[in-house]
C-alpha cells in the first residue's frame, strides 16, 4: 500500500494522556506482558511442566502488576521468596519497605493472608480447562500450568470448526459458514509457541493463543480471498501489517473467516470457493435463520460459537461493530491511524481500520496491543507516535467509570416507540453507568447531524482503492485484477454486479473531489473530529455512548459517528433482546484515546456481564 | 481527562472472631461468609530418642475446605532440637512451598497460585528434627487457613507432644591388667590410650574441643535466630 490520503486529515484537539511511545515496527510486536512462569509450574497430575526461566515485560497492569515487589512489573516466585522469608515483618521492621507493597491486608504485618493474596498474581491456574467461553487469561493460565497447550487449543478449536461451521445444527435453520480456510499450518505453529513457552515462559498474553482473521488479511499461508470467488487463489506473498504483529506476539493464525463479499454490506455473504454466481450467507449462532451481520460477519459468528480464541475485523461503517452487536461480542474500532491497513484489502482507506472482535473487552485489549505500530506503508500510522501505552491494558480497572462524565446525544438514543427493547437496555445502561459513579450527560445537539449524515466513502473510494491493494499485494497468478474483470468473471455473490458496475463508473476526478486532500469527504472527517471533540470538551465529558444498533439492526446512521471522525470506538454487550439478540453500548472516544474507553467498557462489561454464549453451540463431547 | 484510578488493595477485616468449632479453636476473619475449615489438626512425634537421633513430626490438616493457602508453624524448645534442613514435606503439586525458621519455630507454608483452586481434604505436612541436647522437649503446632477470598482460620489449640531425648550411655573405659613390671620406664604410652583420663569424651583421631565449640556455636546461633532456611520447591521439577 502506498500513501494515502487519509494521511492528510487533520485532528481535533487531542488530550490523549501522555504515555511511553512504542517505536517503529517492535511496537506492532504485542508489547503486552511477559510473565515468566516457568519457575513457578509444578507438575499437575496430568500434565507435563513447563519449565522456562522468568522474562520480564508489562502483563495486564495494574492487576497482575500492582503487587510486585522486585521490580520487573510481575508477580513470579522471586516475590512470593522474597515475601515468605518475612512472614511476620511487621512496618517497624528492617525490610518492611521491601515488602510493604505486599501488604494487602495494610493491617502493618506480613501474613499468610498477604502471601495468598500475591500469590494469586500469577497467570496460572491448574484446575479444569474448558474451551468454551475461554478467555486469553484463560488459556494462558492453563498453558501456564501445563494443564493444556497451544498445540491443544488449536487442534480443539479446529475440531470444533470442522463439527461445526458447516453443520446444520439440530434446532438451528442453516450453518454459521462462518470461517473460509483453516490453516494447513496452524498445528506447527502452535507447537512452536509450545517450544517458546517451554524456553523462554509466557512471552505474550497471545503465544499461543488461536485466532481468526477476516478473510480481508493477507496471509502467507492462506489465500486471501476478500470474501469472492473471483480472488480464490490470492496465496499473498507477504502477511498484513496486523497479522506480523500478531504473529510477533506468538499468536497462531488458526482461520480465515468469512465476510461480506470485499467487506461491502452487513449481510455476510460470501462467494469465495463456491461455483460462479453463487454464495454462502453467514449466520448467527444465537438465531441460525438471522445475519450474523456484517461485514465481518464470519468473524463475529466463529467468536461467538467459540471456533478461536479472538478475531479479528475491519471497520469501514460498522463493520466490527455490527457483528460485535449481533453477537454480543466486543469490538474496537481503532482510531483511523493506529493500526496499518497495509495488507487489508481496502474498501474506503478514507475510513478503513482493523480491530479485534472478542468476547471480552480483556481480551481486545490484549489484541489490540499486538497489532499498533507505525507503518510506512500506512502513513497515517504516524500520527500515533507518542500516543500509544505500553499495554491497553493497563486501562482494565474496574473502577474506571468513577468519576468520569459520559455524554450521549438524544436523537442516537432509539425512543420507545421506536425499539422498546433497545430504548430499555439503554435507560438501564444509562443508571448501570450512574451506579458506577459516572454523571451521564444528555445532549440534545444539531452540532454532529452533518457528520452522522455524511455518506460512506465505499462507493467514491472502493474503485481507487482496491487498485492500490491490486498493485501492490494481489499475487500475480490472480486473473480478475480489476471491478470489470471480477464482474466479468462471475466468480462473486449474486445480485452484486449493478453495485459493483456503479463502483467502476468513478472516475479519478470523482475520487479526488471526494477523496483527495481537499476532497469533501476529506474535509468532512476532519470537520467531524473537530466538532465531535469540540461537543466533547465543551461538556467536559470522556465519552459519548450510544446503542450500536437494535436486536439484528442498526439505528439511524450512529454507526457513522466513528468512521466520520476517525475516532475510536469500542463497542460492548448491553443486553439481550428475545430471540438471544445481543444489542451493544458504543463508547467513542478522543483521537488515540483507546485506553480510556477500553477501560470505561471494560467497567461497564465488569457490571453488566451481559453476554451469553450461544446454546447451538456446546462444548465437543469428547470421542471414546 | 479521567485517568483511570490505581486499583486499591483489598481490606481484610481484622481478626476478630473467635469460637469453638469441632474441639478446634478457631479464629476467623476476612468476609464473615465461609472461611477455610478444617476438621481437625493431628501431630505425631517419634516418643523416645537419643541425642543424635532424629526425630519425625508428622501433621496431617484432616478434612480442610477451601484452603487456598496453609501455614503450619511448630514450636520447639531450641536448646534441644534443630530444624534438620531440607527435611519438610512439599505441599501438592502446582503450588509453591516455602520453610522458614526463627527462634525455636519453623514454618512450613503452601500456597496455590492464580486462579487455581483451592484444596480440599487432609493436609499432610512432615518434617524431621535433629536433636542437640538431651531432655523432654515439647513440640506444639498451629495451623493458618487462607482462602481465595482471603478469609483466615487460625487452628492453635491442637495438644502439643513431647520427646523424650536421651543423653548418650557413658562409655566405660575397658578394665587393663597391670602390665608386667617394664624393664624400660621411659617407654611410651600406646598410641590408643585414653586421652581423656575420665573417658567421658572417649575420642580416637579427632579433638573433642573442636565438637564442643560447634556444638556451643550452634546452640547460640539457633538461640539467636540466625539460621534462617527457606527452600522453594513447588516449582521447577
Amino acid at each position: 500500500m502506498t500513501a494515502q490520503n487519509p494521511s492528510t486529515i487533520s485532528r481535533g484537539t487531542n488530550t490523549v494522556n501522555p504515555r511511553r511511545a512504542r517505536t517503529g515496527a517492535i511496537a506492532a510486536t504485542g508489547i503486552v506482558s511477559m510473565l515468566a512462569l516457568g519457575c513457578l509450574v509444578a507438575t499437575p497430575a496430568t500434565a507435563a511442566p513447563v519449565e522456562a526461566e522468568p522474562a520480564t515485560g508489562v502483563l495486564l497492569a495494574p492487576f497482575y502488576t500492582e503487587l510486585d515487589l522486585t521490580g520487573d512489573d510481575q508477580v513470579t516466585t522471586d516475590d512470593l521468596d522474597l515475601l515468605a522469608a518475612n512472614l511476620g515483618a511487621t512496618s517497624a521492621s528492617a525490610a518492611w519497605a521491601s515488602v510493604a507493597t505486599a501488604d494487602v491486608d495494610a493491617d502493618g504485618t506480613i501474613t499468610v493472608a498477604d502471601l495468598a493474596a500475591l500469590s494469586q498474581r500469577v497467570v496460572y491456574d491448574d484446575g479444569p480447562f474448558e474451551l468454551v467461553e475461554a478467555s486469553t487469561i484463560d488459556m494462558q493460565a492453563a498453558m501456564n500450568a501445563g494443564v493444556t497447550t497451544s498445540v491443544a487449543l488449536t487442534k480443539a478449536y479446529l475440531e470444533r470448526i470442522t463439527a461445526y461451521d458447516r453443520e446444520t445444527m439440530t434446532g438451528g435453520s442453516r450453518p454459521l459458514n462462518s470461517i473460509i480456510t483453516t490453516n494447513s499450518q496452524a498445528l506447527a505453529i502452535a507447537a512452536a509457541a509450545d517450544a517458546t513457552r517451554a524456553s523462554s515462559g509466557m512471552t505474550s498474553m497471545l503465544l499461543g493463543v488461536p485466532i481468526a482473521v477476516k478473510d480481508n488479511y493477507d496471509t502467507i499461508d492462506m489465500p486471501t480471498t476478500a470474501g469472492c470467488g473471483c480472488w480464490d487463489n490470492n496465496q499473498t506473498t507477504t502477511d498484513a501489517f496486523m497479522v506480523q504483529g500478531l504473529r510477533e506476539a506468538g499468536a497462531v493464525i488458526l482461520a480465515k473467516a468469512s465476510l461480506d463479499e470485499f467487506a461491502l454490506g452487513f449481510t455476510s455473504q460470501f462467494s469465495s470457493y463456491q461455483p460462479a454466481g453463487s454464495g454462502l450467507l453467514v449466520a448467527s449462532p444465537y438465531d441460525t435463520s438471522k445475519t450474523a451481520g456484517g461485514s465481518s460477519g464470519g468473524t463475529g459468528a466463529a467468536i461467538a460459537a467459540n471456533l478461536a480464541g479472538i478475531g479479528f475485523g475491519s471497520d469501514t461503517g460498522g463493520s466490527i461493530r455490527v457483528p460485535s452487536s449481533y453477537n454480543q461480542l466486543v469490538g474496537i474500532r481503532p482510531t483511523v491511524g493506529l493500526s496499518s491497513r497495509d495488507g487489508i484489502v481496502p474498501l474506503a482507506l478514507s475510513q478503513d481500520t482493523g480491530g479485534p472482535i472478542a468476547r471480552s473487552v480483556t481480551d481486545a485489549a490484549v489484541a489490540l496491543d499486538a497489532v499498533t505500530g507505525v507503518d510506512a506503508a500506512d502513513p497515517i500510522t504516524a500520527e500515533q507516535t507518542g500516543l500509544v501505552p505500553d499495554s491497553y491494558t493497563e486501562y482494565l480497572d474496574p473502577e474506571a467509570l468513577a468519576g468520569t462524565r459520559i455524554g450521549y446525544l438524544t436523537n442516537m438514543v432509539p425512543t420507545a416507540t421506536q425499539n422498546a427493547a433497545t430504548y430499555t437496555m439503554f435507560q438501564q445502561a444509562v443508571a448501570t453507568l450512574t451506579a458506577q459513579g459516572a454523571t451521564v450527560v444528555p445532549i440534545t445537539t444539531t452540532a454532529l447531524n452533518a457528520t452522522l449524515n455524511e455518506s460512506s466513502g465505499s462507493t467514491n473510494e472502493f474503485k481507487h482503492d482496491l487498485a492500490v491493494y491490486t498493485d501492490t499485494h494481489l499475487a500475480a497468478g490472480v486473473e480478475s485484477r480489476t471491478l470489470a474483470q471480477i464482474i466479468a468473471s462471475g466468480r462473486m455473490v449474486p445480485n452484486r454486479e449493478s453495485t459493483y458496475t456503479g463502483r467502476d463508473r468513478i472516475t479519478e476526478a470523482q475520487y479526488q473531489a471526494w477523496a483527495g486532500p481537499t476532497g469533501t469527504h476529506t474535509a468532512a472527517i476532519a470537520d467531524g473530529s473537530v466538532q465531535a471533540t469540540a461537543l466533547m470538551d465543551a461538556n467536559d465529558i470522556d465519552a459519548l455512548v450510544y446503542p450500536s444498533g437494535v436486536p439484528y439492526g442498526t439505528f439511524n446512521t450512529n454507526m457513522r459517528l466513528s468512521p466520520n471522525t476517525g475516532m475510536p470506538a469500542i463497542s460492548v454487550p448491553m443486553g439481550v433482546a428475545a430471540g438471544n439478540a445481543g444489542v451493544n453500548l458504543e463508547f467513542l472516544g478522543r483521537n488515540y484515546e483507546e485506553g480510556t474507553i477500553i477501560g470505561l467498557g471494560y467497567a461497564f462489561e465488569q457490571t453488566t456481564k451481559a453476554r451469553t454464549s450461544p446454546a447451538l453451540y456446546p462444548a465437543l463431547v469428547a470421542g471414546p | 481527562m479521567h485517568t483511570p484510578a490505581q486499583r486499591r488493595p483489598r481490606l481484610f477485616a481484622a481478626l476478630a472472631a473467635s469460637g469453638l468449632a469441632l474441639g478446634l479453636t478457631l479464629l476467623a476473619a476476612g468476609p464473615a461468609a465461609a472461611a477455610p475449615t478444617a476438621a481437625d489438626v493431628t501431630l505425631e512425634v517419634t516418643p523416645a530418642v537419643e541425642i543424635g537421633e532424629t526425630v519425625d513430626v508428622s501433621t496431617v490438616l484432616v478434612g480442610t475446605t477451601d484452603v487456598f493457602s496453609y501455614a503450619v508453624t511448630y514450636a520447639f524448645d531450641p536448646a534441644l532440637l534443630a530444624y534438620e534442613a531440607d527435611s519438610a514435606s512439599t505441599g501438592p503439586a502446582g503450588g509453591f512451598d516455602s520453610v522458614s525458621t526463627g527462634a525455636g519455630t519453623v514454618t512450613v507454608l503452601h500456597t496455590r497460585l492464580g486462579t487455581s483452586p483451592a484444596l480440599t481434604g487432609d493436609l499432610p505436612v512432615s518434617l524431621s528434627f535433629d536433636t542437640i541436647g538431651s531432655g523432654v522437649a515439647a513440640i506444639s503446632v498451629s495451623v493458618t487457613l487462607v482462602d481465595s477470598a482471603g478469609a483466615v482460620t487460625v487452628i492453635s489449640d491442637t495438644a502439643p507432644e513431647s520427646v523424650a531425648i536421651a543423653a548418650l550411655p557413658v562409655v566405660t573405659p575397658p578394665v587393663v591388667s597391670d602390665p608386667s613390671p617394664s624393664t624400660s620406664p621411659a617407654a611410651v604410652a600406646p598410641s590408643n590410650a585414653p586421652r581423656n583420663p575420665d573417658g567421658s569424651l572417649a575420642l580416637t583421631g579427632f579433638d573433642g574441643t573442636l565438637l564442643l565449640t560447634f556444638a556451643l556455636v550452634g546452640t547460640a546461633a539457633i538461640a539467636a535466630g540466625v539460621i534462617v532456611v527457606r527452600r522453594r520447591t513447588a516449582v521447577k521439577r
